[in-house]
C-alpha cells in the first residue's frame, strides 16, 4: 500500500524531501530565509482557502488571524517566558476563537453579512492593539528576546516550523477535500439552500471551517513573531495580508489542495524578485490586485483549474 | 395522530399575504397540491420545510411541532423535497450531489461506501447510473429533476416533497416522472405531497387534493369532485366559465 | 452639560455628512443587491480629485465636488456596464474589493499617504449658539449633505428615473413586466451610488484631512451604518447615520477619539447578533 502511495505521488514527495534537506544544501542563508517567508505565505493563503475556495465564503480580513498568532507569541514569550512554538499553536487556537466570535453571528446568515464583518476584522484589531498599551505596547510594539545562537540557526529553525505547519495545512486541506465534511462544504459553496434541505447543518460547517481557516494563519503569525523579534500593529494587522491570502490562493487555485502554494510561489517569488531589482513601493500591490481581478472575471478556477480544464493536467 | 398537520398557517412577506390561515391534516399516500400560479404553494412548501418561518400557525409532523426548524433537521426528521427549479451541486459529481444527502440527511452513522452503494442503486433506479461521474451542471432539466428525485429518496425519507415536478418536461418525460412517482410511494413505500401544474400528470396520480388560492385553501377532495368545484374552476379560469 | 451639548451637535452635523456617504452604498445595496466593498474608496478618489482641481487648477471646491461626482458617475456606469455585470453576486464583492485594493494602491502611488487637506481658512471659524460652537465646516458639509440628499429624495419620489429605481428595488421582475429597462437603471444607479459618495467624500476631504487608506475606516463605518440602518431602506440609513455620528463624537468627547472605528464595528456586530434587519431593514 505504501508502495502504491509512493508510485502515485512521487513528484510531491520529491519536492517535499528536497525542501526538507534545503537549508544543509543552500548555498546561501538567503535562499533559506526567502523560503521561509513563501511558506509562511503559503499558510495563510491555504488557511483562507478552506474557507474562501472551499466553502465558498471568502474572508476579507485573514491578517487578524496572523496578528493575533504574533501578538500570543509576542506577549507569551516576551512577558512569560513559554517556548515558542508552543505559544504559536497557542496563537492558531486564539485567532480560531476570534473566528468564532465573528462567525457566530455572521455565518448564520444570509447575505453579504460575513463579508462586510471580515472586511473590518483586520483594521478594529489593528486599531485595538495600538491603544491598548499596556497590554499590547501599543504602537511601539512589542520586542521579543533574541534566541541565543547563531542567526543562521534561528533561520533554519524556523524553516523547518514554517515548513511543517504548511505540510500540515496542506495535508489536512488534502484530507478535508476527500472527507464528507468537505464534499458538504463544497456543496454549500454550490448552493447553500439545496445543502441545507439535503440535510447538511450549514452554520455549524461554516463555523468549523472558518475556525480552521484561521488557525494555520494564526500559527504561521505566532512562528513569525519570533522570527522577526520585533512586531507592531502595523506589520502584523495589514491589509496586504489579507489582500495577499486571497489573491495568492485564487490565482493559483481557489478550492483546489495545491492552489494556495502555486500562487503564492510564483507570485511571492515574483514581489521579492521585483523588490531586489527596481524599488518602486506599492507597485506590487498595484500589480498583484489588478492581476486578481482578471483572474475573478476571466478565469476564476485558477491556474490549477486552468491546467485541469484547458490541458488536462490532474493536480489536486 | 396525523402524519402532517398544518394548522392556521400565514405567512405574510411585509403587507403581503402568501399564506392566509391555512389548515389541514394528512395521514399518507399521495396529495396533490394544486392551484393557480401565486397561490402560495411554494410558499407553503417552504414552511413546512423550514425554509420559511411562518408569520402565524403550526406545523406538526408525526406529532412532533416542527414550525420554524432549521431545514437540516426537518430533512433529518424524515421529509425531504426538491425545488421547483432544480438545484444541483454543479461543481459536484452527479454521485456526489446524491451522497452528500445521504451521509447528511439521515441520522445515524453510516459508512461512505455504503452510501455510495445506495446512491449508484438510486442513480439506476432513476436512470441517471451512466451519468454518475459526470458533472452535475452537464445535465439537462430532465435528468436534474430525475438527480432531485434521488437525492430526496437516498435519505429514506417518510415524506417526499416534490415541487412541479413534471414542469417544463416533455410528455414523454412526464410519464416517465409520474410513473416513477406511483413506483416510490407503491413499492418503496415514501409518502408523496405533490405541487403540480401540470393537470394531466397530478390528476391521474393523487389520491386527495387540496386547491389553493391567493394563499387560501379553496377546495379539497378526490381528484374528481375537485376538478367540477365551481371554485376552482373559477379561480383558473375566472368568473365567466363557471357553467 | 455643554460638553454633551456640543458633542452632540458635532455628531449630529457629522452625521448628516455619514448619511450622505452611506446612502449611496445603500442605493447600489438596493437596487443591484451589490455590497459594493469600493464605495469608500472611490468617495476618496473624489476627494482627491476635487482636491487636485483646487490645488493645480484654482477650482473651488464646491465647483469641483461636482464635476468629481459627474466623473465618479461615468465611471461608476462604465464599470458597472463592463466589469462588475460579468461576476456573479457572489464574486461581485470579491471583485469590488480587489478594485478598492487596487484603487488604494493607485492613489498611494500618485498621491502617497501624506495627509492632504481641502483647507479653506474662511470655513476654519465657527459661531456660537447658546454657548456651543457649530463649526462653519462641519456645518457647510451638513447643509451640502442635506441639500443632496433632499435632491436624491426628491428625484426618487417624483422623477420617472426615481420611480423606476424604487420599482426596481421592491420587484424587479415586476418592474420589468411595467417597462422598466432594469439593466440599465442598474446601470445608472450605480454610477449615482459612486456619485453621492463622492459629493460626501469631497466634502468630508474639506473637514478632515485625508489619505488613500483612510477608505478602510470608512467603509466600515457606512457598512455599519448601512446594515444598522437596513440593508434595501434608505431611511434606514439616513437614521442610522445620524446616530453613529453622534455615537462617534460622544465616544471621542468622553473617552478618545481612537476609538471611534471601534464604535462602527461594534455597532456592526451587534446588530448582526441581534437584529440583522437592522432598524427598518426588510427580512433577510
Amino acid at each position: 500500500m505504501l508502495e502504491n502511495l509512493v508510485r502515485k505521488y512521487w513528484p510531491i514527495l520529491a519536492i517535499i524531501a528536497f525542501l526538507a534537506i534545503f537549508p544543509w544544501i543552500s548555498p546561501e542563508t538567503f535562499f533559506v530565509d526567502f523560503l521561509l517567508l513563501l511558506f509562511m505565505y503559503a499558510i495563510i493563503a491555504g488557511g483562507w482557502n478552506i474557507i474562501g475556495g472551499y466553502t465558498g465564503y471568502p474572508s476579507f480580513g485573514h491578517t487578524a488571524f496572523f496578528g493575533l498568532g504574533a501578538y500570543t507569541t509576542a506577549i507569551l514569550v516576551s512577558r512569560f517566558g513559554i517556548p515558542p512554538f508552543i505559544t504559536a499553536i497557542l496563537g492558531g487556537l486564539v485567532a480560531a476563537g476570534f473566528a468564532f466570535l465573528i462567525g457566530y453571528p455572521t455565518l448564520r446568515l444570509k447575505g453579504p453579512y460575513f463579508a462586510i464583518a471580515t472586511l473590518s476584522m483586520g483594521f478594529v484589531l489593528q486599531i485595538l492593539f495600538l491603544n491598548l498599551g499596556p497590554i499590547t505596547g501599543g504602537g511601539e510594539g512589542i520586542s521579543l528576546p533574541l534566541p541565543p545562537w547563531r542567526i543562521e540557526i534561528t533561520i533554519t529553525i524556523v524553516y523547518y516550523a514554517m515548513f511543517i505547519t504548511l505540510l500540515a495545512t496542506i495535508l489536512t486541506t488534502y484530507l478535508l477535500e476527500r472527507s464528507r465534511v468537505g464534499l458538504a462544504l463544497r456543496c454549500i459553496r454550490d448552493d447553500e439552500l439545496a445543502a441545507e434541505t439535503s440535510g447538511v447543518p450549514t452554520t455549524k460547517l461554516k463555523l468549523i471551517s472558518f475556525m480552521l481557516s484561521a488557525f494555520f494563519p494564526g500559527v504561521a503569525g505566532g512562528i513569525y513573531a519570533y522570527y522577526s523579534t520585533y512586531i507592531d500593529p502595523f506589520t502584523v494587522f495589514t491589509p496586504a495580508i489579507s489582500m495577499f491570502a486571497i489573491i495568492f490562493s485564487m490565482f493559483g487555485g481557489a478550492g483546489t489542495v495545491f492552489g494556495p502554494l502555486i500562487g503564492s510561489a510564483i507570485l511571492f517569488t515574483i514581489d521579492e524578485a521585483a523588490r531586489y531589482s527596481f524599488t518602486v513601493p506599492g507597485i506590487d500591490l498595484i500589480v498583484f490586485s489588478g492581476i486578481a481581478m482578471a483572474v475573478v472575471i476571466f478565469f476564476p478556477e485558477g491556474l490549477v483549474g486552468l491546467l485541469r480544464e484547458r490541458i488536462g493536467v490532474k493536480i489536486p | 395522530m396525523h402524519m402532517l398537520e398544518v394548522k392556521n398557517v400565514s405567512k405574510y412577506f411585509g403587507g403581503l399575504a402568501a399564506l392566509k390561515n391555512v389548515s389541514f391534516t394528512y395521514d399518507g399516500g399521495i396529495l396533490g397540491i394544486i392551484g393557480p400560479n401565486g397561490a402560495g404553494k411554494t410558499t407553503l412548501f417552504n414552511v413546512i420545510t423550514g425554509v420559511y418561518k411562518p408569520t402565524s400557525g403550526k406545523v406538526f409532523f408525526e406529532g412532533k411541532d416542527i414550525t420554524g426548524l432549521a431545514p437540516h433537521k426537518i430533512r433529518r426528521l424524515g421529509i425531504a423535497r426538491t425545488f421547483q427549479i432544480p438545484r444541483p451541486f454543479g461543481r459536484e459529481t452527479v454521485l456526489e450531489n446524491v451522497v452528500v444527502a445521504g451521509l447528511f440527511g439521515r441520522v445515524g452513522r453510516v459508512s461512505r461506501e455504503e452510501v455510495e452503494k445506495e446512491a449508484m442503486e438510486l442513480l439506476e433506479f432513476v436512470g441517471l447510473k451512466d451519468k454518475a461521474d459526470l458533472r452535475a451542471s452537464s445535465l439537462n432539466i430532465f435528468q436534474r429533476k430525475l438527480l432531485e428525485i434521488a437525492r430526496g429518496l437516498i435519505s429514506r425519507p417518510k415524506l417526499l416533497m416534490l415541487d412541479e415536478i413534471v414542469a417544463g418536461l416533455t410528455p414523454a418525460e412526464v410519464d416517465r416522472v409520474v410513473e416513477l412517482v406511483k413506483k416510490i410511494n407503491k413499492e418503496m413505500g415514501v409518502n408523496i405531497i405533490w405541487i403540480e401544474h401540470v393537470m394531466r400528470a397530478i390528476m391521474r396520480s393523487a389520491e386527495w387534493i387540496i386547491v389553493l388560492d391567493f394563499g387560501e385553501i379553496i377546495s379539497e377532495g378526490p381528484p374528481e369532485k375537485v376538478a367540477k368545484d365551481p371554485k376552482v374552476i373559477k379561480a383558473y379560469l375566472g368568473e365567466e366559465y363557471v357553467a | 452639560m455643554r460638553l454633551l451639548a456640543q458633542a452632540i451637535v458635532n455628531g449630529l452635523l457629522i452625521g448628516g455628512v455619514y448619511a450622505l456617504m452611506s446612502l449611496g452604498l445603500s442605493l447600489i445595496f438596493g437596487v443591484m443587491n451589490i455590497a459594493n466593498a469600493a464605495q469608500a474608496a472611490f468617495a476618496i478618489l473624489a476627494a482627491y480629485i476635487t482636491y487636485w482641481l483646487f490645488t493645480l487648477y484654482n477650482i473651488n471646491p464646491f465647483i469641483g465636488m461636482v464635476i468629481s461626482s459627474v466623473l465618479l458617475f461615468l465611471i461608476g456606469t462604465v464599470l458597472y456596464k463592463y466589469v462588475v455585470r460579468r461576476v456573479s453576486e457572489l464574486m461581485a464583492f470579491t471583485l469590488l474589493y480587489l478594485m478598492a485594493m487596487f484603487l488604494e494602491s493607485v492613489m498611494v502611488f500618485v498621491w502617497t499617504n501624506l495627509y492632504r487637506g481641502i483647507r479653506l481658512p474662511y470655513l476654519s471659524t465657527s459661531i456660537s449658539v447658546g454657548g456651543v460652537f457649530i463649526f462653519l465646516d462641519r456645518l457647510v458639509g451638513f447643509t451640502i449633505a442635506i441639500t443632496i440628499t433632499a435632491i436624491v429624495a426628491f428625484m426618487l419620489k417624483y422623477t420617472y428615473f426615481g420611480k423606476a429605481i424604487r420599482a426596481s428595488i421592491q420587484n424587479p421582475i415586476g418592474a420589468t413586466l411595467m417597462g422598466v429597462n432594469v439593466e440599465k437603471i442598474r446601470m445608472i444607479s450605480f454610477g449615482l451610488g459612486l456619485a453621492i459618495s463622492g459629493f460626501a467624500g469631497s466634502v468630508l476631504g474639506i473637514i478632515y484631512p485625508f489619505y488613500p487608506t483612510l477608505a478602510e475606516l470608512w467603509i466600515g463605518l457606512m457598512f455599519a451604518i448601512v446594515v444598522f440602518g437596513g440593508i434595501g431602506s434608505l431611511t434606514g440609513t439616513l437614521i442610522a447615520a445620524i446616530v453613529l455620528g453622534i455615537a462617534n463624537s460622544l465616544v471621542g468627547t468622553y473617552v478618545s477619539s481612537v476609538w471611534a472605528p471601534l464604535v462602527a464595528f461594534v455597532v456592526l456586530i451587534l446588530t448582526l447578533w441581534l437584529r440583522p434587519t437592522g432598524i427598518m431593514g426588510r427580512k433577510v
